[in-house]
């Protein structure tokens, strides 16, 4: 900052005393509130941490994604800073029947960005067609457990459920909630996903790929006066750290994360704000418990007691992220501060010697070659190394890296889940035997009973109780070494208003003006 | 590139070498090349006596310490002592430039050579090969092929190696054409002496000193290009101490610990104008126009 | 010498251009058969699922026998289709179409720069061989060709844009932009390509330059009384620029290897990214054809090198 001319200093002093009040608290969630009302208009330039895959939700499987998804596609129901579900363009409904029946009602008057009507009609047809198996939607098993739909009236959908599912409404809240125009379905077919029409905020207009993809402020949109926007850019920076200096140099107006080793200077940059939340995702390594060693559950929990996961915070995420033995985040209700293993070489070694190599094994660990990645996998490996066990770090693209976990053709791998708002969405396809994201293959009976009594009661308390017994089997059978809940750390440049901090991460624009 | 040092390569005969000596002596760049090549060579050899630590002891407490008595080239982003990691990455520098460099000219010249001495429909078809093999950005296609085979040291120096060998049929080819109308060789063939004896004996002696020149200047393009493939991700997994990846780890760390990209890009550096200097003044040594 | 045989040399040499990029065609072809295996498998990685496969091998024909898969490959190259993203579905010409301005920009701007630095140095290196003057341009010339550009670039970024805040670090503003925002840009990429180019420039102009002087007609030209310096200017430099044109077009290769990298290191949505985002993306399609083209691209810059030196210099057409 020293080297600005005086102009710009003085006008930097003069923004920071108007904008005084706001500070920047970044260890709060928290807000910039405005200091006068919200303009219209304004383009903001948003970097986010890599390019689209697909701007169809019907067929996304990327995180990424959905950070355009949120600004595109108004979900059925929405979720509040606290990760709880509330009416959006579902405005009430009704559970019956045991929790099998679900009514919907559905808002009057939305349109989709091209004029489609909104309504019951195109909530079926997207249903659908992601039910379809010839359509191969990743959003099929998400409605795996949907026997019917129907549409009694234009603004009523009924859906029909095989057993209770009590994350159902969570899933109304992510993409499976991100009703696509039918029209546009239609005229698009293959293509719709560079040609994405929903109801939300902002429309699509532009995607040029690994460069930017540009949103316009949907004149249409339901709720009257917003977004307050005119344009938005999101500009895909890969490495974290141009992303933070593309920031920092003013070439973008907000960025998806910080750099761990930048936050703790973010509170003293006045010309940044920042906030910080606790985030729903984690960072976990995957042990393949169908080939050795790691089958034996001895091997998997020396590695349990072997990892300094203080250490690991400490080095990687600068103190920032949190010791991590279970798939629910403190962001999660069903989070259990005192579920943990100690950090002890004596232990590990005891379990070595339980699975009959007291001198340790050697395993491959497979991870994307980010230099982040890169150099957890290199940590790993050493914290590993101190008790004898070997690890072969293969670092590879994240194609390769997925399709290998997917296949269980793999020994471990290192990878994260973003997570989700209702913990079943955490843990029943993770954990229970033929789970979709069980890629450790592991299966234990009284786990997928714990998990499918916990997704089917329907008080929080008791599904509470189910989730903790279920997660303890899990920790000390370890199919999965949890390594770290990572924080949502976001920042922006002081004329940035309004903005917010979820726990999903999601940068949700309706509400922002510059 | 280096290959445009070679422009004004001239052959000198065996008889000079004693003045050839003496005139690379009093090119102090070429002779500083030389140290510095000599003390990368050394450094590489006894790197397990040299390094004050072992280049994959990561101590997490220690993680980005600035340079210090303790740590002269500082820590990097696992607590591992810079210095010792740039001394034992020295190892795979060299043997990679060199192996590459040894697989360029022990194909490319055998090829040159070929194409030289026998010209016509054979010449034609090598150099119209070398003419395509030159025509691929060699970077671009080692990436290409270190990719389709997996990133390893090995499948990297393969990939270099390949790109390198045209470079050398055509020098090699060059110095045939300009040796093969001299009249001894005229001579020899008249006697009677085999093909294979005439090559190696009168022109491959002959054409020796610009392939060493060329193969100099390679060996500093090669570690580059290696450093590069490294940088990008196509070289040996981790932890392996390679140049070109302590460049890339270190560049996520910039600005709090630049130490740790600085010194491995530095010692590319020092190398490769190592070579470079020692390449360009044998160059001069073996001209004599100079 | 009439035009004729000029005529008669581009014949030639265009000639000999068919089976060179007939060759050229063959290796990228033949890329994907490097690896052991089914190349689908290489493709799309080892645990590739058998249905994942069996699209990918019709899609890419690779079921059919090699010397088809050639004969297709052949005509829809010659037809100006290089295949499709296997990532997106978009066709890799499209993709090298809307990547190329920025590289082409990039290279033009890198080749100016480094002429800029490569003409007074080598000239004066030249003008006063063997002093002071040439052992700072040699230097000058070794240490540009020994700097790593990778850690060139980061030294720039490091030192401009984290420490000093003068030049955005990353990214792409098109021309049509904003003129000064596109410039700002590609200043830094510019530096880290222009330098090793420069360096060779420099140094193989002084040697031209050397060799021209030492020609009679220099002697000729001073024995008249025109004064030295503009004996160099007038005579020299303008017979040196011909293999310094040379030298520039057979750089080209050096130089797309070089946008690679730079490219990928401040975020120039170019070619070179293009292929860096093909690897690891695995999208072979996309890397075939951009290696394809860049090929391409080197004939021709050396062809255009050969027409030129044709023209300028008779003499060349016997060889």
């Amino acid at each position: 900052m020293t080297t600005k001319t005086p102009l710009l200093i003085s006008a930097a002093a003069l923004l920071a005393a108007t904008l005084a009040a706001c500070g920047s608290s970044p260890t709060n969630t928290s807000t910039s509130p405005p200091k006068s009302g919200p303009v219209s208009g304004g383009t903001l330039n948003v970097g986010i941490n890599s390019d689209f895959v697909t701007l169809s939700p019907a067929m996304s499987s990327a995180l990424i994604d959905r950070q355009a998804f949120i600004n595109i596609f108004d979900p059925l129901l929405k979720l509040s800073p606290t990760m709880k579900v509330e009416p959006n363009l579902i405005t009430h409904w009704n559970i019956t029947n045991g929790g099998t029946t679900y009514t919907l009602y559905l808002r009057h008057g939305v349109k989709f960005q091209d004029g489609t009507p909104f309504n019951a009609a195109a909530v079926l047809y997207n249903w659908h067609w992601e039910m379809n198996p010839a359509n191969a939607s990743p959003r099929r098993s998400n409605l795996a457990l949907v026997s019917s739909v129907a549409a009694p009236n234009s603004y009523e959908v009924v859906v029909t459920l095989k057993s209770p599912f009590a994350a159902f409404l969570s899933i109304l809240a992510g993409r499976t909630g991100m009703i696509s125009s039918p029209t546009a379905m239609k005229k698009w077919g293959s293509a719709y996903g560079m040609h994405p029409v929903g109801t939300g905020p902002f429309s699509f207009v532009q995607w040029i790929k690994n460069d930017h993809m540009i949103l316009k402020r949907n004149p249409h949109y339901w709720q009257k006066g917003k977004p307050y926007l005119s344009k938005i850019v999101y500009t895909p920076i890969t490495s974290p750290v141009q992303e933070y200096n593309a920031l920092v140099s003013g070439q973008v107006n907000i960025i998806d994360g910080v750099p761990y080793q930048d936050v703790s200077s973010l509170s003293s940059n006045s010309s940044l704000r920042s906030a910080q939340t606790a985030g729903l995702g984690y960072v976990d390594m995957e042990l393949n418990t169908t080939v050795t060693p790691l089958n034996n559950v001895h091997n998997r929990e020396a590695i349990n007691y072997a990892i300094n996961r203080q250490a690991l915070n400490k080095l990687l995420y600068f103190g920032h992220a949190t010791p991590a033995y279970s798939q629910f985040s403190p962001a999660s209700w069903a989070y259990n501060p005192n579920l943990k293993v100690p950090f002890s070489d004596t232990l590990a070694k005891q379990q070595l010697a339980k699975a009959g190599n007291p001198k340790g094994f050697s395993f491959n660990l497979l991870g994307s070659n980010s230099p982040a990645t890169v150099q957890e996998m290199q940590a790993i490996q050493s914290e590993l190394g101190k008790v004898g066990i070997k690890v072969n770090i293969q670092p590879v693209d994240f194609t390769t890296l997925l399709t290998d976990a997917i296949h269980g053709n793999y020994q471990a791998d290192l990878l994260g889940w973003s997570g989700r708002a209702d913990p079943d969405q955490n843990s029943y396809a993770f954990d229970t035997t033929k789970g979709t994201f069980n890629d450790p293959r592991y299966s234990n009976p009284q786990v997928d009973s714990l998990l499918l009594k916990a997704r089917e009661a329907t008080s929080q308390t008791t599904r509470k109780q189910y989730y903790n017994e279920a997660a303890t089997i899990v920790l000390h059978q370890a199919p999965y070494i949890f390594l770290e809940y990572t924080p949502v750390i976001q920042a922006w440049s002081p004329n940035v208003h309004g903005f917010k901090v979820y726990p999903d991460g999601l940068m949700r624009f309706k509400n922002v003006w510059k | 590139m280096a290959a445009m040092f070679s422009e004004t390569v001239q052959t000198v005969g065996v008889s000079n070498r004693e003045r050839a000596v003496r005139r690379f002596l009093k090119n102090r760049l070429a002779v500083v090349g030389l140290v510095v090549i000599l003390l990368f060579v050394a450094l590489a050899i006894f790197a397990p006596l040299i390094a004050p630590y072992s280049p994959l002891k990561a101590n997490f407490s220690h993680a980005f310490r600035a340079p210090t008595a303790s740590h002269w080239l500082g820590t990097d982003e696992l607590g591992r002592d810079v210095l010792s990691r740039v001394i034992w990455g020295a190892r795979g520098s060299l043997i990679s430039g060199l192996l590459i460099v040894a697989l360029g000219v022990s194909v490319g010249v055998p090829l040159g050579l070929i194409a030289g001495y026998f010209g016509g429909i054979i010449d034609d078809l090598l150099m119209r090969l070398v003419d395509a093999a030159l025509a691929f950005p060699g970077l671009v296609l080692a990436l290409a092929m270190a990719w389709i085979l997996g990133p390893s040291l090995g499948h990297a120096i393969i990939a270099i190696g390949v790109v390198t060998i045209p470079q050398f049929a055509r020098i090699t080819r060059g110095q045939v054409l300009e040796v093969k109308s001299r009249e001894y060789v005229e001579a020899a063939r008249c006697v009677g002496a085999s093909p294979i004896r005439i090559m190696l004996r009168h022109i491959l002696l002959n054409a020796a000193t610009p392939i060493i020149v060329v193969a100099t200047l390679n060996i500093g393009a090669a570690i580059l290009s290696v450093a590069g493939l490294s940088f990008l991700g196509l070289g040996p997994p981790p932890p392996a101490p390679t140049w070109g990846s302590m460049v890339q780890s270190g560049s996520q760390y910039l600005t709090l610990a630049p130490w740790i990209s600085l010194f491995p890009g530095l010692a590319i550096f020092m190398v490769v104008l190592g070579f470079n200097t020692l390449g360009d003044g044998l160059r001069d040594v073996f001209d004599p126009h100079n | 010498m009439g035009d004729g045989l000029v005529a008669v040399f581009i014949v030639r040499r265009l000639i000999n251009l068919i089976p060179v990029a007939l060759l050229v065609l063959i290796v990228t072809f033949s890329l994907i058969h490097v690896a052991p295996g089914n190349p689908a498998y290489t493709i799309l990685g080892e645990q590739a699922s058998p249905t994942a496969v069996r699209l990918l091998d019709q899609k890419m024909g690779l079921d059919h026998p090699l010397i088809v898969q050639f004969g297709t490959y052949v005509v829809s190259v010659l037809h100006g289709n290089l295949g499709t993203s296997l990532l997106d579905g978009q066709s890799v010409t499209s993709l090298i179409v809307t990547r190329l301005p920025v590289t082409l920009e990039l290279s033009i701007l890198a080749v100016v720069l480094s002429l800029v630095i490569a003409l007074p140095t080598g000239i004066l290196a030249a003008y006063r061989p063997n002093t002071w003057i040439d052992s700072v341009s040699r230097l000058l010339a070794l240490l540009g060709a020994a700097i790593p550009n990778f850690w060139l670039g980061l030294l720039l970024v490091y030192v401009f844009a984290v420490t000093l805040r003068w030049a955005p670090a990353l990214g792409w503003v098109p021309i049509n932009v904003s003129v000064f925002g596109n410039l700002g840009h590609l200043i830094m990429p510019t530096i880290v390509l222009a330098l090793p180019l420069a360096a060779i420039t420099s140094r193989v102009l002084r040697g031209e330059l050397l060799e021209v002087m030492h020609r009679i007609y220099i002697q000729v030209a001073r024995a008249k009384g025109v004064k030295e310096w503009g004996v160099v200017m007038r005579h020299g430099v303008r017979n040196a620029l011909i293999p310094v044109v040379t030298v520039i077009g057979l750089q080209v290769g050096g130089l797309l290897g070089g946008v690679v990298i730079t490219e990928s290191i401040f975020s120039l949505p170019g070619m070179g990214q293009l292929v860096v985002n093909a690897i690891f993306n695995r999208d072979y399609p996309v890397l075939q054809g951009s290696v394809l083209f860049m090929a391409l691209v080197v004939l021709l810059a050396n062809l255009a090198v050969d027409l030129i030196y044709a023209w300028v210099d008779p003499r060349i057409r016997y060889n």
